[in-house]
């Protein structure tokens, strides 16, 4: 028994090559084709395809949103994303929302053909150049680092937290920067805020720490 | 001219005539003797010619709310005064008694003193002069003063009459630094539109050169092949086919890069950190500049206005960096702090002159992006120093309260 793929695009001329390309493989039948995500989920959830091949790119409900509630209501329909987007981002969102294959639409039809291969037999697949690794170098990249405090002052607050270290009340930093004194309030409260400090001694302590008062 | 004499009945007479008053103070001023007016005039009939303390007038002169002061003509020292003259110079009755006005440095400019006896000399009277006081406390204040030559007990006296106009100073001062506020961000707005259609129209021109030179050319290329292999036998159809795949990648990848050049898909398929992550990787690729990119509290999507923003303010900065640094690092940091998306972009490079470079209008970028982030309720603030390096920091508010309200309820909250 051949397996049955439904397949997604925006562009009839897209569907009509990737029909013709896969009418050769005498195991893989298309069973139908659908031109945008709402229909989409309709003939997964009237066809119960094997393989969904589906656009990421489309007007209205996009092909990540299509793969996660696919992935979510039919977990037995595989899902192989092709998109344009030789992009780590792209591809990890789309394996994060349910995708088993990535598959580059530059590449052709061949990749597709194996990726679908793959998938039916439950492995992953990505297209050249995309590599688990390229992929995990993108999550590092893109992982969130503790930012150092010091560094998300602002100019002015640096100015004041190295004037208020020297002992300067907030009148005399107010006159020093020509600032009224409640702005100069509000920049030592943010400076002690954003440093997490609580006392002046804190503060003194700090700038010695970070080489902003010399040590004498 | 003979300078004349006119007695405090008679001066009180003329000045709360309707006319005068219209046409020597501001109405509204005087509306309580404006309402005496008959009174007045009856009281004027009945009681001329007795001294000024007694009777209506002392009422009228001790009750006006103009500040009054009456002086002796030869040396000027001050023979009674009213209680709004009190009020308004702070001193107490006995402090002025026989002072003069310069004695009490009431004057600001001892110029204004001189004129004044100078207009009394020649014409016995002066109308309506601003004049700036010292009061006994506090701040210079500003007062219109009308004075005129009358007999005072028997002495020739003159009688100053003060209105305060401090105020309404204040008001028209903060109405002309409204107007020029006005008329500043109105020159702006017209600066802003006329670069938009400029940058609109470079745009177009880049667009237009690109399509026609770049994806054109290639277009033409990809004919020329497929015709060759229209001819071709068959044992070189391959090549020619394989050439003219070439061709249609190449062609897919100017379209995609024109495409993301004009809006990266990510910023709105995936967000910010994604779409930062990628101009990041882009533009280190292609002017070799070091990036060091940290960030945190990225991993969620803001509101599509706010991304954008972000997204452009860091790509103007960037941008800028290779124009003019000369440096080869520079760093970015994104955070989210309180409801607040921070953003700093940061090299130490060559620097500019920030203020010059706003004024001459020329960096359509530099207020591209502070209406950007002004329009979102945020601020962005670009500090740079010739040698030093340049500090662009953007604040974006995250739950559409506009930051400086956010400050100030704050600080209320700091000092309760």
């Amino acid at each position: 028994m051949s397996a049955t793929i439904l397949l997604v695009d925006d562009h009839q001329v897209v569907r009509q090559g990737l029909r013709a390309l896969l009418k050769v493989e005498p195991d893989l039948q298309v069973v139908g084709e659908a031109g945008d995500g709402l229909e989409a989920i309709q003939m997964v959830e009237r066809l119960k395809p094997n393989v969904l091949v589906l656009d990421l790119m489309m007007p209205g409900v996009n092909g990540l949103e299509v793969t996660r509630q696919v992935h979510q209501r039919f977990p037995d329909t595989r899902i192989i994303v092709l998109s344009m987007h030789a992009n780590e981002a792209y591809v990890l969102e789309a394996l994060r929302n349910g995708a088993i294959g990535y598959v580059l639409k530059e590449t052709g039809i061949t990749d597709l053909v194996h990726a679908v291969r793959e998938a039916l037999a439950g492995r992953r697949y990505l297209s050249p150049p995309l590599s688990a690794r390229a992929i995990d170098s993108y999550i590092q990249k893109a992982q969130a680092a503790e930012l150092d405090p010091y560094e998300t002052l602002t100019t002015r607050e640096r100015e004041v937290l190295q004037l208020a270290a020297q002992g300067l009340t907030n009148a005399e930093v107010a006159a020093r920067l020509s600032i009224s004194p409640r702005t100069a309030e509000t920049h030592r409260a943010n400076v002690m805020h954003k440093l997490g400090l609580e006392t002046q001694i804190d503060l003194i302590r700090f700038a010695l720490k970070r080489g902003i008062l010399p040590m004498e | 001219m003979e300078p004349r004499s006119t007695t405090l009945p008679q001066w009180i007479a003329k000045f709360a005539a309707p006319r005068t008053i219209a046409a020597k103070i501001k109405r509204g001023i005087l509306t309580g003797l404006l309402a005496l007016q008959d009174r007045v005039n009856a009281l004027v009939n009945r009681t001329r010619g007795l001294p000024p303390e007694q009777g209506a007038f002392a009422t009228l002169f001790y009750a006006s709310p103009v500040a009054i002061c009456v002086c002796r003509l030869d040396d000027g020292r001050i023979a009674n005064v009213n209680d709004s003259f009190l009020r308004m110079t702070g001193y107490t009755k006995a402090e002025v008694s026989g002072r003069t006005w310069r004695e009490l440095g009431l004057w600001r400019d001892p110029d204004d003193d001189t004129r004044m006896r100078r207009a009394l000399a020649e014409s016995g009277a002066l109308s309506d002069i601003e004049i700036a006081y010292r009061p006994k406390h506090g701040e210079v204040h500003h007062a219109l003063l009308s004075v005129e030559q009358l007999d005072w007990r028997g002495e020739r006296g003159f009688l100053m009459l003060c209105y305060d106009i401090t105020e309404r100073k204040r008001a028209e001062e903060r109405q002309r630094w409204l107007l020029s506020q006005v008329r500043a961000s109105r020159e702006r707005l017209q600066a802003l539109s006329k670069r938009l259609l400029d940058v609109q129209e470079n745009e177009r021109r880049h667009l237009a050169r690109e399509l026609h030179d770049e994806i054109g050319q290639t277009l033409t290329g990809l004919r020329f092949v497929l015709q060759a292999a229209a001819r071709a036998t068959t044992d070189n159809l391959p090549a020619h086919l394989d050439e003219a795949q070439t061709l249609v990648n190449e062609l897919i990848t100017r379209v995609r890069n024109l495409s993301l050049e004009l809006r990266p898909a990510m910023l709105d398929d995936l967000g910010l950190l994604p779409a930062l992550l990628w101009l990041i990787e882009r533009y280190s690729a292609q002017t070799q500049i070091h990036i060091d990119f940290g960030h945190s509290g990225l991993e969620r999507r803001f509101p599509a206005e706010i991304e954008t923003a972000a997204y452009r303010i860091v790509q103007e900065a960037l941008t800028n960096i290779a124009r003019h640094a000369h440096e080869d690092e520079a760093a970015i940091r994104l955070w989210v702090d309180e409801d607040v998306l921070h953003l700093q972009v940061e090299d130490w490079g060559a620097g500019f002159d920030v203020n010059a470079a706003l004024e001459a209008n020329r960096s359509s970028g530099l207020s591209g992006m502070r209406e950007r982030a002004g329009s979102l309720g945020g601020r962005l603030r670009i500090e740079s120093v010739q040698g030093v390096g340049t500090r662009v920091e953007g604040e974006f508010p995250l739950n559409g309260k506009h930051l400086e309200r956010r400050e100030r309820e704050r600080n209320d909250s700091t000092r309760r």
